[in-house]
């Protein structure tokens, strides 16, 4: 008997031991037979719930959901991305329609492509009827639009953004200051609310550039707006110009609701742009390369009075130079609005306000397909709930989107160390904003990354110079219209939009 | 003889293909070298053809559920006749045109220096290989976002504390072309320093000593022995990092997002930008393609501007 091995015997063998081992690996592992089962307080024992997210989502805020993960005995499997990246994943996990997570924070300009393609759960009727959740306190523009889409709730209320103005009331308050300001431009400072118009904004910004008001030596500038390519430039661009753009009788802003036709090359976002171009003398050198996160440097570092954004909380953080110093109104407004119907400016006797709702929020919502679907719906509830949700908002770890978010300034003062006058006006700014029929929601269309990165393109070439703002915005609009003829032709697009707005 | 002739029967019955002791020779070196081929068909060419393929279609991955069309060549023809791709190829070669020569330069001069050096000579290379050590975020984040800002940065408050005027790096449009080039050859010039430091150690000593016998001086000896006799490495080093610079996209994608406007803009962020996050398969894969042929014909370009001068065989 010969003890050697062939090599067809050898393959054949180890062969088989693979086929083996890739069946019994495929094989679904059997539960160890317990004496008894789990329980009750531990329901969802063994149950692994994975969750997509950015770091601060779920690093910072452990200490608020531990708990709940010992109480429940559910496993959780986080994992985080940057900002971008998880936007990217996202879109690509939807477009090849592939399993992402359980839990998904979705940024809300992808919610049509999410929501609109049904790619995540509907919020259940029993949760929506749970009184922990206290959907009437979320604020309606969140609760009727932001979260749903096409009349079906989709997102748990979890982060509420909007753009609102911040600045300097200690620079305001001074009366040195006010009389200057008023012997130079024949009006008063206004340390309530700051300027009311972009014209008085101009004005603001031009009177406190180039002197040194913060006193460490070096010249300081009227303000800092986003204006980076690939950072932020659409929702600083886009807000803008909304009190241009968006008429009160007229519910489209980036696009015409009844022909889907692109309206950012309109005399409107022109003067916008062209304005945001010409005030840049009045910002840091280099605004044109400042996004968000240098806009909130310079804002604690007190370079700068004013500027736009999100996060008054920020503002209080520890090291902050603008902390009890800062104030917050919302984005000021215009006498002139375009009318993109008649074609016409219109001089109003009122200044025409247009909040921006930049950005929505990340909101929590359950992918299609969740493997341990009754324990994701747990979990969003348990970070989204009235109770939980408030405590959230209050450490910063989200923009409020509960009209208990904002109702009361104590917690702000007690918990995110904003000042009385500071939380004042920070509450009172988010409310006007939030609550103001004139809102401009942040834009939710298929294919949103193309016509983000095509209005930023222009707005950038615009301010470097490389175009004027009309033909930049020309070009814009001409690459708008080719990504929706790209996506489906603008019949498709203006029923997204109309959906979007919540007119169908 | 006899014991010749065994072994060379061992040999052949070892060769011999009979299946009922074994595989047969043919077969099994099928089979060895199978999981090579199934990796190199998988990874390498069915991307490489499935993005041809996708270029010669209208896919958008975002326009869900609808059809996937095969237009012929009308998305190659929207590349080639996009302003768009225009200026990011022009943005391309620019870059690739202003920072190779520049890195060639520096690591050819520095690797000179440090192989003539006496004194710390080890401390001086690891130190000038440093800069291929960190991230290139990172390079970003201290060059751009510290060194270079323009408002409080410390090389602007230099400059104007000797009486030059603020220096806009990433604002103005050419400045922001050049600090990219400026961020990569601070980084990339160590490839070189490397490349050139193991060529020039390399290099046979006698053609030296005979030079110096003869008098020739130490330019003389660069220009006729070290030069000629380095053709080969600084051949592949410069293909390496050509090629490797077409492709640009992290320094800038985190410095200047390819602004301001588009002055900074590479084709392989494009092909990021709409192909990866746009979605726009179709267009992306077509615009990769093009920055293929690109480096196809800088490479082609190189080889037969040195052929003369560089006796390699391929």
């Amino acid at each position: 008997m010969s003890a050697r091995v062939s090599r067809r015997d050898f393959l054949r063998w180890s062969g088989s031991a693979f086929g083996v081992a890739m069946l019994a690996a495929c094989q679904q592992p059997v539960a160890p037979v317990e004496s008894g089962s789990a329980p009750p307080s531990r329901p969802f024992e063994g149950q692994t719930v994975s969750a997509a997210g950015m770091p601060w989502m779920w690093e910072n805020t452990k200490p608020l959901y531990e708990e709940f993960l010992e109480e429940t005995g559910m496993e959780l499997n986080v994992a985080t991305f940057q900002q971008q990246e998880i936007t990217d994943k996202l879109m690509q996990a939807v477009a090849t329609n592939t399993y992402f997570a359980d839990l998904l924070a979705i940024p809300n300009n992808a919610a049509a492509d999410i929501w609109g393609n049904d790619l995540a759960l509907p919020v259940p009727e029993d949760l929506l009827n749970d009184p922990e959740m206290a959907w009437d306190d979320v604020l309606p523009v969140y609760r009727e639009k932001v979260l749903a889409w096409n009349g079906v709730i989709y997102g748990m209320p979890h982060d509420g953004d909007t753009h609102h103005m911040m600045f300097l009331h200690s620079l305001m308050d001074d009366p040195d200051n006010q009389a200057n300001f008023s012997g130079e431009y024949g009006y008063d400072l206004n340390p309530d609310r700051g300027p009311q118009t972009w014209q008085e904004h101009r004005d603001y910004a031009e009177f406190f550039t180039g002197w040194d008001w913060s006193g460490d030596g070096d010249p300081n500038y009227g303000f800092a707006h986003m204006m980076k390519r690939g950072d932020t430039a659409f929702w600083g661009f886009a807000s803008r110009c909304t009190a241009y753009g968006k008429h009160p009788d007229d519910p489209g802003y980036f696009f015409d609701v009844e022909t889907g036709a692109p309206r950012i090359n309109s005399p409107a976002f022109v003067r916008g742009l062209t304005e945001w171009k010409d005030e840049m003398q009045f910002g840091p050198p280099g605004m044109i390369s400042m996004g968000w996160g240098d806009v909130i440097e310079a804002s604690q570092a007190l370079r700068v009075a004013m500027n736009v954004g999100w996060d008054g909380v920020a503002m209080h953080r520890e090291g902050s130079l603008a902390a009890g110093k800062s104030s917050y109104s919302v984005l000021p407004g215009s006498y002139e609005v375009y009318n993109a119907g008649s074609g016409q400016w219109e001089n109003r006797s009122e200044i025409n306000f247009a909040p921006s709702l930049a950005f929505g929020g990340w909101e929590i919502s359950i992918a299609k397909g969740a493997e341990n679907e009754d324990a994701a719906w747990a979990l969003a509830k348990h970070f989204t709930n009235k109770e939980m949700g408030n405590t959230f908002a209050f450490q910063g770890f989200k923009n409020p989107i509960r009209i208990s978010d904002i109702a009361d300034i104590e917690p702000w003062i007690e918990i995110a160390g904003f000042t009385e006058r500071s939380a004042t006006t920070y509450l009172r700014a988010l409310n006007e904003t939030m609550t103001h029929p004139n809102l401009v929601l942040n834009l939710r269309m298929p294919g949103w990354t193309q016509y983000r990165d095509a209005l930023e393109l222009a707005v950038s070439k615009a301010l470097a110079g490389e175009a004027s703002p009309e033909n930049s915005l020309n070009e814009a609009a001409e690459a708008w219209s080719a990504i929706t003829d790209r996506l489906g032709g603008p019949e498709k697009q203006r029923d997204n939009y109309r959906t979007h707005l919540g007119l169908d | 003889m006899q014991q010749n002739s065994t072994a060379k029967q061992a040999m052949a019955d070892s060769h011999s293909k009979r299946p009922s002791q074994g595989i047969p020779d043919v077969i099994f070196k099928w089979i060895l070298i199978l999981p090579a081929t199934i990796a190199v068909i998988a990874l390498l060419i069915f991307p490489f053809m499935f993005t041809l393929a996708a270029s010669f279609t209208d896919w958008h991955l975002f326009n869900l559920n609808a059809p996937i069309n095969f237009i012929g060549f009308k998305m190659w023809a929207s590349v080639l006749t996009s302003s768009y791709i225009h200026t990011t190829t022009w943005n391309t070669i620019f870059f690739v045109g202003l920072a190779l020569p520049l890195e060639f330069l520096l690591g050819m001069t520095v690797a000179l220096a440090l192989n003539a050096a006496t004194f710390g000579r080890t401390f001086f290379r690891v130190f000038f290989l440093m800069p291929l050590m960190f991230n290139p975020i990172a390079v970003v984040f201290l060059i751009g976002k510290l060194m270079l800002q323009e408002d409080i940065g410390p090389i602007n408050d230099v400059l104007m504390g000797l009486g030059f005027p603020r220096i806009m790096w990433l604002s103005d449009p050419f400045m922001a072309k050049i600090t990219i080039v400026l961020v990569d050859v601070w980084q990339h010039t160590a490839f070189m320093i490397l490349m050139f430091l193991a060529g020039l150690q390399s290099l046979p000593q006698e053609p030296f000593e005979a030079a110096v016998v003869d008098g020739a001086t130490a330019v003389q000896r660069f220009r006729f022995i070290s030069l000629p006799l380095l053709g080969p490495v600084a051949l592949t080093a410069v293909l390496i990092r050509g090629l490797d610079a077409f492709k640009v996209v992290d320094i800038i994608y985190s410095l200047t997002g390819g602004g301001p406007g588009q002055a900074t803009e590479s084709v392989t962020l494009t092909v990021f930008r709409t192909g990866v996050k746009g979605g726009d398969i179709a267009f992306g894969s077509a615009a990769s393609y093009l920055l293929l042929i690109l480096m196809a014909v800088f490479t082609a370009l190189v080889l037969f501007a040195t052929r003369k001068w560089v006796r390699v065989s391929y």
